[in-house]
């Protein structure tokens, strides 16, 4: 009842079916989105952990999608992924702060410990970030 | 001597001087011509009288004069004046008297061969009516008449003679001796120079001619059995004399008829100092005179006659070399009418061969020029029954012709011994090839140094200019037809490797996508694969989820070898051979190839295919890759656009009716509501391939170029409605099998 909430945005119909199966089992909740768009326009959830992103989407790319996240603040951790990647791509998203960066295919162990560190990481920030109120610096 | 260098610009022959030893050569043949002649001369003089009716030697240094450059000419007077001085003085004349005749018999010569050379400057010729008239009018007429003014004068001063006996018998002697005299002497020093044997029938024909006349010379001036044989004949018939007068002028031209009269003089002369006497009622000087005038006068038509058919001989022979000339110009070009990229080489030593035979020669070498390929470029044709090696290209060395070459200079020699000392290598590189004389032209190429085609002949050899002529024009006509042909072949192989080249960019491109596709599916199957496991070690009832998951890994499977023989297709590097196609079927694999391009760049393509097919024949993944590049900058054309606007609508039209009217004709049309056609695409499509390689997107020129292959084209128009429609139009299936 009280699992730990991931959103998977990815395109691909039967690549959500197979990484939902696999965190399902895992015990987390998933949250599926095909587009970051979809992600983008649908309300904000805050019991969301963090996001398990593809780079390339048809619209709005994974990168583009963590920029605008940071953008509006409403930055998660984030787990990237993506079937095409190179060196220059994981440094971006490593720079932009990923917690994670998976070249597809990936073992399933890769992404339950991305899974896990994102997780972590959004535990220790709902830690520093809930006594205190949130500040607007506009 | 020097090599005959012919100017490329001018074409002019450079005046060639005499050695010493040619010098020395002349030298002693005037002393010894001019005593023989003096002698016969001074043997046939009717004392009292000083002059003599037929006096060689004038005639003899004017020969001698005409044969030599007009800078040498004071070695032949050297030659003959103590030859002069010695016969005369022996003969008991005065030595003022020997002197002032041997300047007078000079100035004759000297009027008439450098009246001749102002006339018609150049060597001494008798091949034309014009130049016969020339050569009658200054030594025939001209310099004795000048000349026995003078002469008439010291001997009737010192011998006191009559001016106008001694004019006259002067004139009519050496008119007749010069016209006698000379044209035998040049031309039979001219073939002595160039030795060819006469055929043995000609030989037999000039011995009976000369019999004959020598027989009917000495009838008509000599004894005069005719008279007795048929009465009422003249009694000196000399008409008897036309008829072989005739026969040497017509079948042994100016040379002929001229050794026909001195034959003729010399059996007349002999038979007067003899006794005899033609035309009787004459005292014997005035009847010499009278056997002179007539045959002075004869020689004019008859040589003139020799000229004119001699003239007529060479144009026509001229003619038919200039025809057998055209024929092998027409049989070259005839040949390089596109030959296949392997038989090039063997058209090139046929054309060789062919020229060596027309020329004469015993070796044709074409060197066009020296790049990496130079094995290429290099042609060689020897005449085959000589037996000779063919050598290869690194045996030859011109290092002196290379150099004469490259400054556009046509050389052709005679002989080894025409190079000049610093071509030694040179003439070590032909003397080790067996060749002596060569025509060497230069032939234009693409690298920096010129390149050559050398007509060689391994024997000593005279080139005509027209010889050198022909040489250059082969020369022209072969360097062209080479060039163009190295460039349609370079044409092709530059279209080809551009294709592929092309090909594996477009590939380098869309890996990524493919890599993208192939990932999805194996990113699935491993997801799923490994849950499964997961859920299996559960023990737990999930066997609605298993077999789900199960299925999914299926799929993928599927996707996954769908995405990879497509990719094998596309990365098929030689071309697949041709077969019957449907056109749908290309378009269809195409849209699935750029699937995930067009979700990555938000482009919906529509396709329109025809229910039933639409067959043309060709290569699938050369099409495959048109229709890709055609759809590809298609894409690109609308990236830039709106999202609404990012569409590209790619047709399938057939002409004609299944049934009505044959099928002509198939097109694909690829419309973009993009841009509209940009100059630069347009370009691509019209320009040649290999032009626009620099250029980093050469799809639409790779595009035309497999289109064009297969007999279509590709043509691109701006829309009406906005846009840009490019066609791709093929032949349809039943109309390339035709």
């Amino acid at each position: 009842v009280n699992a730990t909430k991931v959103c998977l945005i990815d395109d691909d119909p039967s690549v959500q079916r197979a990484i939902r199966r696999l965190l399902q089992w895992a015990g987390y909740e998933v949250q599926l989105c095909s587009s970051a768009i979809e992600y983008l326009t649908m309300p904000q959830d805050s019991k969301l952990s963090c996001l398990l992103v593809d780079v390339r989407m048809p619209g709005m790319t994974g990168l583009e999608l963590q920029a605008a996240l940071k953008e509006s603040r409403r930055d998660l951790p984030m787990v990237m992924m993506s079937g095409h990647a190179d060196a220059a791509m994981i440094a971006r998203a490593k720079a932009a702060g990923a917690v994670s960066f998976l070249c597809k295919p990936f073992e399933d162990v890769a992404l339950l410990d991305a899974v896990e560190l994102a997780v972590g990481r959004d535990r220790q920030r709902r830690a520093r970030s809930l006594p205190l109120p949130v500040q607007s610096k506009m | 001597v020097s090599p005959h260098f012919f100017d490329s610009a001018r074409n002019a022959k450079r005046p060639v001087a005499l050695s010493r030893y040619e010098l020395t050569l002349a030298a002693v043949g005037v002393a010894v011509a001019y005593y023989v002649g003096a002698q016969v001369g001074l043997a046939l003089t009717f004392p009292p009288a000083t002059t003599s009716v037929l006096w060689p030697p004038n005639a003899i240094l004017t020969s001698a004069l005409l044969m030599v450059p007009t800078r040498h000419w004071w070695v032949c007077f050297g030659a003959a004046f103590p030859v002069h001085v010695a016969l005369e003085v022996g003969a008991g004349y005065s030595p003022a008297l020997v002197v002032l005749l041997f300047l007078t018999n000079c100035s004759e010569a000297a009027i008439a061969a450098g009246g001749l050379r102002i006339v018609r400057p150049g060597a001494v010729r008798f091949d034309s009516l014009g130049r016969v008239a020339a050569f009658i009018a200054a030594v025939g007429v001209a310099a004795p008449i000048l000349s026995s003014c003078l002469d008439a004068a010291v001997v009737s001063l010192l011998r006191d003679e009559h001016y106008w006996t001694v004019w006259r018998t002067r004139v009519f002697a050496n008119t007749l001796t010069e016209i006698c005299v000379v044209p035998a002497l040049l031309l039979g020093g001219a073939s002595l120079a160039t030795p060819r044997w006469p055929t043995r029938r000609r030989v037999f024909e000039a011995v009976s001619l000369f019999v004959s006349l020598a027989v009917v010379a000495t009838g008509v001036f000599g004894e005069f059995w005719f008279s007795d044989a048929a009465p009422g004949i003249p009694r000196t018939p000399t008409v008897l004399l036309l008829p072989l007068l005739f026969w040497a002028a017509v079948r042994f031209g100016v040379g002929g008829v001229s050794a026909a009269l001195l034959l003729t003089a010399l059996v007349a002369s002999v038979a007067a100092t003899r006794g005899h006497r033609p035309f009787s009622m004459l005292t014997p000087l005035e009847s010499l005179m009278a056997v002179q005038l007539y045959l002075s006068v004869m020689s004019v038509p008859l040589m003139c006659l020799a000229g004119l058919l001699e003239e007529r001989r060479q144009a026509a022979a001229a003619l038919s070399e200039r025809l057998r000339f055209e024929g092998l110009l027409a049989q070259i070009s005839a040949s390089f009418v596109s030959p296949a990229e392997r038989t090039l080489q063997s058209v090139y030593d046929q054309c060789l061969a062919r020229v060596g035979q027309f020329l004469h020669a015993d070796a044709v070498f074409m060197d066009t020029g020296r790049t990496e390929r130079s094995h290429d470029r290099f042609r060689q044709w020897r005449r085959t029954e000589q037996g000779e090696q063919l050598l290869s290209r690194s045996a030859f060395y011109f290092h002196w012709v290379q150099a004469r070459l490259d400054a556009s200079q046509i050389m052709a020699f005679t002989s080894l011994d025409e190079l000049p000392a610093e071509a030694f290598p040179d003439r070590e590189t032909f003397r080790a090839l067996g060749l002596q004389s060569a025509v060497v032209v230069p032939v234009a190429t693409r690298g920096s140094s010129s390149g050559a085609l050398v007509v060689a002949n391994q024997a000593p050899r005279v080139w005509r200019e027209l010889d050198v002529n022909q040489v250059r024009l082969i020369a022209e006509l072969l360097s062209n037809a080479w060039m163009r042909d190295e460039s349609e072949v370079e044409l092709q192989r530059a279209r080809r490797e551009l294709a592929r080249v092309a090909r594996s960019v477009t590939m380098g491109e869309l890996m990524s996508s493919l890599a993208h596709q192939l990932n999805q599916p194996l990113t699935g199957i491993l997801s799923n694969a490994q849950t499964a496991c997961r859920l299996l070690d559960d023990d737990g009832l999930h066997s609605i989820e298993l077999r789900e998951i199960v299925e999914d890994i299926i799929d993928d499977n599927r996707r996954a070898t769908e995405v990879i023989k497509r990719m094998r297709e596309m990365l098929a590097r030689s071309s697949t051979p041709a077969e019957t196609l449907d056109i749908n079927g290309v378009v269809r694999d195409v849209a699935v190839l750029v699937t995930s391009e067009t979700i990555i760049r938000n482009v919906s393509i529509t396709l329109r295919l025809t229910a039933e097919p639409v067959c043309v024949v060709g290569a699938r993944v050369e099409l495959q890759q048109a229709v890709l590049n055609v759809l590809s900058s298609a894409m690109d054309a609308v990236a830039e656009r709106e999202v609404e606007m990012r569409l590209v609508d790619v047709s399938v039209e057939q002409d004609g009716q299944s049934n009505e009217s044959p099928r002509t004709g198939v097109r694909v049309v690829v419309r973009n509501a993009g841009n509209v056609v940009s100059p630069r695409d347009r370009m691509r499509l019209v320009e040649p391939a290999s032009d626009i390689v620099e250029d980093g997107s050469i799809a639409l020129a790779v595009a035309r170029a497999i289109v064009e292959n297969h007999g279509g084209m590709i043509t691109a128009e701006s829309d009406p409605r906005g846009g840009a429609v490019v066609t791709i139009s093929l032949p349809h299936a039943s109309r390339s099998a035709a």
